[in-house]
């Protein structure tokens, strides 16, 4: 996934797309589309519908420039939005109040996708795949939030605003997948007793 | 808070490490320009080998193949994307707060958000069950518009009622129950259709050209000649219909049979006697079972049998025929097995159990079939 530090080159999209440049709008899209399009397809193995709600996205979007607010958390703001467009599809689609249940599809499945020829080092292919056994055995809720950590590089605020839970929650659940991938490496932790400084 | 350009002495734990993207570029990619960094760091935190260790191992683990989307396939979203722009009618709302944007991280934490968000909460629910209650009432609308006019026969908490239809299909009424009907039954009907609330036994007078409906807020179930039973209350979380003889067609309330065409052929459950059909209010589907208490199909046949040394196949037969039950099981692993019992009092299941603890096995309901799981016999 691209590595962007575009605070700044978004902002001024962002601003630019407001004001009712359709270029910048269009190179806004083009920036963040990736990791939308990603983000969407842990949901559902329906590219096109994640495909669907982007447009949709998009669309209202424009329309809606002129009361959009100035935001720093372009990319966030994105992502936030995309997930509560497919709560929706995928929500209505299966009816009712479950309205939370995103199914957030393993994307730590199987074994490390880096070649294990280039893990040199002795013991770290086995420990990886230890990990990736243990991040497999994650709570949905989980995983997204070590997604969004890893991924995104979203901040606990950030990741609590995307899913729509507190601050808290997403603590927790940092916290808690953290613990188990540390025990997973079968080593007590008095290396890890520091918290996530975030 | 976040970013690549920490300061060393920052990398404490784990988590500071794999969260930052300059060891990550440097872990993932070895000649990345963050190399020299990070060998000098490691050099000058000897102490920090196992978690170094660790946070590699990490990365590796959590590392995907990304799928990435090609770039023509992007261009060509951004390209549709800005095509509807152009098509676009001047303001949509947008869903929800979403329009507040930058300011929801303090929103969020603000007192008042809290309390608008309970009073929506609350508005949310009371609108909830307000057209839930509304929604319900329009399906005895329709009935009542539809077949003007309308008797009404209710029960009050104290006691039900019995008594017989214009077409004399006998109608038990429980407790807190109210069945609607139309005031005149023509002879020459194509359906003799009656909405119930609450629950109600019917026992309906056989009349081919005429199948009867049952109408409630969940579920219709049609029927000819035949018995059973329905329990539909407003507010209730569980609807049920249980087929006491004969057969009847249990079908959702929002997918009812003159809807049922072609594909869809199958939206109703055909229930046999002793069958029952729950209504899934959350999953808005219908769950085939069995009846709670069984009753046998003849109220007067004598339920006391004694087998001697009796074929298991002949008892389940048996069992099949008293109840109208059907009941599967393996026959060729029950072939030899012989079975000495005396059956008085016992209910349905009881019997079960009596049989399959005989020959040690077990049994489950699925889909309104009974399935004997036995290997042979003990």
């Amino acid at each position: 996934m691209s590595v962007v530090n575009l605070l700044g080159e978004d902002l001024l999209l962002w601003n630019e797309y407001r004001s009712g440049n359709a270029n910048a709008f269009g190179a806004l899209i083009r920036v963040h589309y990736p990791d939308l399009f990603h983000y969407g397809t842990r949901f559902t193995r329906d590219a096109e519908l994640v495909k669907d709600c982007l447009q949709d996205l998009f669309l209202e979007l424009w329309i809606n420039r002129e009361t959009i607010s100035e935001t720093s958390f372009v990319k966030y703001y994105l992502l936030k939005a995309l997930r509560r467009k497919l709560t929706r599809r995928i929500g209505r689609s299966r009816y009712t109040g479950s309205w939370e249940e995103l199914h957030f599809e393993s994307v730590f499945n199987g074994t490390p996708s880096v070649e294990t020829g280039i893990i040199r080092e002795e013991g770290l292919a086995e420990l990886a795949r230890k990990m990736r056994h243990a991040l497999a055995g994650l709570s949905k809720r989980q995983q997204e939030v070590i997604y969004l950590r890893y991924y995104v590089d979203a901040d606990i605020d950030e990741i609590a605003e995307i899913m729509s839970v507190n601050r808290q929650s997403v603590y927790n659940h940092l916290h808690d997948a953290l613990k188990k991938l540390k025990k997973s490496s079968g080593k007590p932790s008095r290396f890890f007793l520091f918290l996530p400084l975030l | 808070m976040k970013g690549p350009h920490r300061m060393s002495s920052e990398f404490n734990s784990l988590e500071d490490l794999v969260f930052s993207r300059s060891f990550r570029n440097w872990v993932l990619n070895r000649d990345s320009s963050e190399h020299a960094f990070w060998e000098n760091w490691i050099q000058r935190n000897p102490d920090k080998a196992e978690i170094v260790k660790n946070a590699k191992a990490m990365i590796y683990a959590l590392h995907l193949n990304t799928s990435v989307l090609p770039e023509d396939e992007i261009d060509e979203e951004a390209r549709k994307a800005l095509i509807r722009l152009k098509e676009a009618p001047r303001y949509i709302p947008l869903e929800g707060p979403e329009r507040r944007g930058g300011r929801w991280l303090g929103v969020l934490r603000s007192h008042r958000f809290w309390i608008l968000a309970v009073l929506a909460a609350a508005i949310g629910v009371t609108g909830f069950f307000y057209y839930r209650v509304h929604f319900s009432r329009d399906l005895l609308k329709v009935f009542r518009d539809t077949h003007k006019p309308v008797r009404e026969q209710a029960t009050d908490a104290s006691r039900e009622q019995t008594f017989r239809l214009p077409d004399g299909s006998l109608v038990r009424l429980g407790k807190n129950s109210q069945l609607y009907f139309p005031q005149e039954w023509a002879r020459d009907l194509t359906r003799r259709e009656v909405f119930l609330r609450g629950e109600a036994f019917f026992d309906i007078r056989r009349n081919p050209s005429a199948p009867f409906y049952v109408y409630t807020d969940q579920v219709i179930t049609k029927g000819q000649g035949t018995s059973w039973a329905v329990h539909a209350f407003p507010m209730d979380v569980q609807t049920t219909v249980t087929d006491r003889k004969g057969e009847v067609s249990v079908y959702l309330s929002g997918n009812p049979p003159e809807h049922a065409t072609g594909r869809n052929k199958t939206a109703g459950i055909v229930l046999g006697p002793n069958q029952e059909v729950v209504y899934d209010r959350k999953e808005n589907k219908l769950l085939k079972t069995l009846a709670e208490e069984p009753e046998p199909l003849d109220e007067a046949a004598d339920t006391v049998v004694v087998f001697q040394r009796t074929p298991i196949r002949q008892i389940f037969s048996q069992l099949h025929e008293l109840y109208g039950i059907p009941i599967q099981f393996d026959q060729e692993a029950l072939d030899s097995c012989l079975l000495t019992a005396t059956m008085g009092r016992q209910s349905f299941y009881q019997r079960l159990d009596l049989i399959c603890k005989a020959i040690g096995g077990a049994y489950e309901v699925t889909d309104g079939i009974v399935m004997v799981m036995a290997v042979g016999c003990r």
